[in-house]
């Protein structure tokens, strides 16, 4: 199958301070890809170096075969790649539904058919739709996030720790609902996750990131319970 | 019924002006003209400090260059003032369009000092280039619309009567492009910056772009007030274009009126510029008074007097399903 994604030798960071060094990943078209990794390794830099948020120092990235490294973020959202940062990223002072409309503004002619498309992925947020987005619980703000992200049509929707901090019931419905995103044929999925039964349960392939750098890529079925594995996350 | 509802205030307010006008007494008139002037300059900031979050400070010197471009486009070229309602909020747009992208690089405190800045060098200008603002002194000799329209339609700009429907439906016109961009998408992204810039851009905005749309039209508009000053009362001098009389006055409008809202700046304008006028405040005690209300509204009305309905059926609300559970333990 093709690549989606090919990041070859990336290297970024915040002024002096490097934390990605060389990194290289292919991910396939319609695959669901976990990175994972101990804290501080880089996976949330990773995300925001691809979403065009923080740029990278060398190295490229290709999206179909195109060098997308120097893209803004605005190109590439427009292009189908679309990040959700971690912890919960809702726009407090909007409504639910004005934070989804946010969202879909790439495609104008299809929102309403995109918002119908989430709320039947979250029928929590169908119930909430004129609240303000900050009324929201925990679990239903994460929802909200992925909802809007689903609300760009995405190739590749990227998630940053979906699963961080909420109830183990409310994982459950995350893992619902991302089970039913990654049966969709159009979609490439790409998550960071310290929950290794929702990696395993949902993710084809796995990359551990460690300090920067790839420290052992493989399927997920053989990578968790792995040796490598245990030695970097316990 | 909704949509009816939402009629409402647009018909008190067009019943409010047609009483005014029917009083036939000059002051009043005079004085409505003024607070639908604050009205206009409130509505143009909300753009960028209601919607957008900044803290525009500067809203005087784009005031100021609307008036004084009016001034110069009547008294020295004979222009009608239409040509100055067309050619200077091209110029405050124009001139926004070029600082913008470099103010916007700042935010929160530094934005408001950056701004304050800009009114402070339009002060300097309007008081020392005597050449061409009369410095001090001023400018005289504005001359208003004459006749416009035909038969028993026509008005007369040059009566007060005239100036003000020609005002009012100035007034009227921005408060319906200021509905209609309520509730469009620019608005909602404006919304988004305010909530959180980064995040907005991750949804793929360039939200400098939009930024520096917001802080156009807010200059626009306010250099379109300007047109309407100069205009009214004919005669221009660098005071009322000062910070305190101009940006400090029309940012306290719209905060005390409620930011981001519709209704906010006109509600805001009635109480804080109609009525100091019609009591006749001392300029010192009218600031002083500003300060106490923007200090009230803020603790008892965070989001301002256009939310005043809200609170209060939210409180009724609460009060009632209160009272609905103690019956509930009690039975």
């Amino acid at each position: 199958m093709a690549d989606a994604l090919r990041i070859d030798n990336l290297s970024a960071g915040y002024g002096h301070a490097t934390v990605l060094r060389g990194v290289t990943i292919a991910i396939e078209a319609q695959s669901t890809v976990a990175i994972v990794g101990p804290n501080g390794a880089g996976k949330s830099t990773l995300l925001k170096v691809i979403s065009g948020l923080v740029r990278p120092t060398a190295g490229d990235i290709r999206f179909r075969d195109e060098d997308m490294s120097r893209w803004p973020s605005e190109k590439v959202v427009a292009s189908g790649i679309v990040h959700v940062p971690e912890g919960r990223q809702v726009f407090p002072g909007l409504s639910v539904a004005e934070n989804l409309w946010l969202g879909g503004y790439s495609h104008p002619e299809r929102r309403q058919e995109l918002l119908e498309d989430v709320l039947t992925l979250f029928p929590r947020l169908k119930e909430r739709l004129s609240q303000a987005a900050d009324s929201l619980s925990g679990g239903e703000q994460q929802m909200l996030a992925i909802g809007r992200g689903l609300m760009a049509a995405p190739a590749v929707l990227m998630l940053d720790e979906p699963t961080l901090g909420l109830a183990p019931v409310i994982i459950d419905q995350m893992t619902e609902a991302l089970m039913a995103l990654r049966a969709r044929s159009s979609l490439s999925l790409i998550v960071v996750e310290q929950n290794l039964q929702l990696t395993r349960a949902l993710c084809d392939a796995a990359h551990i990131l460690v300090d920067g750098r790839i420290a052992a890529s493989g399927a997920t079925e053989e990578l968790v319970g792995s040796d490598v594995m245990k030695i970097y996350l316990g | 019924m909704h949509r009816l509802i939402a009629l409402l205030p647009w018909l008190a307010l067009v019943a409010a002006m047609a009483a005014v006008l029917a009083t036939g007494n000059g002051y009043y008139v005079t004085v409505a003209m003024l607070m639908m002037l604050w009205a206009i300059l409130a509505l143009g900031l909300n753009f960028i400090l209601g919607y957008a979050g900044y803290f525009h400070l500067g809203l005087g010197a784009f005031y100021g260059l609307g008036a004084y471009g009016a001034a110069a486009l009547s008294v020295s070229y004979q222009m009608p003032m239409f040509v100055a309602l067309l050619v200077m909020p091209a110029a405050g747009a124009l001139i926004s369009v070029v600082i913008g992208p470099l103010m916007l690089r700042t935010r929160d405190l530094h934005f408001a000092v950056a701004t304050l800045a800009l009114g402070m060098i339009v002060s300097d200008v309007t008081n020392n280039w005597v050449a061409a603002t009369g410095g001090p002194m001023g400018m005289g000799g504005i001359t208003r619309p004459g006749e416009i329209g035909i038969g028993p339609l026509a008005i007369d700009g040059a009566t007060t009567s005239g100036m003000f429907l020609i005002t009012a439906a100035i007034f009227l016109a921005l408060m319906i492009v200021a509905a209609i961009a309520r509730r469009s998408d620019f608005v909602l992204i404006l919304r988004g910056i305010k909530s959180d810039d980064m995040m907005t851009r991750s949804l793929g905005f360039s939200t400098t772009r939009y930024k520096v749309a917001a802080f156009a039209i807010s200059g626009a508009i306010a250099s379109i007030g300007g047109v309407l000053y100069a205009h009214i009362v004919q005669y221009i001098s660098p005071e009322p274009f000062t910070f305190f009389a101009a940006s400090f006055q029309a940012f306290v409008v719209l905060a005390v009126g409620g930011l981001g809202s519709l209704w906010g700046p006109v509600l805001g304008s009635v109480l804080l510029t109609g009525l100091p006028e019609v009591l006749e405040m001392d300029p010192h005690v009218k600031l002083l008074v500003y300060g106490a209300v923007l200090l009230i509204v803020t603790i008892v009305l965070p989001r301002g007097l256009a939310s005043m309905g809200q609170v209060l059926s939210a409180r009724a609300r609460a009060r009632a399903s209160a009272n609905a559970k103690i019956k509930e333990h009690q039975t």
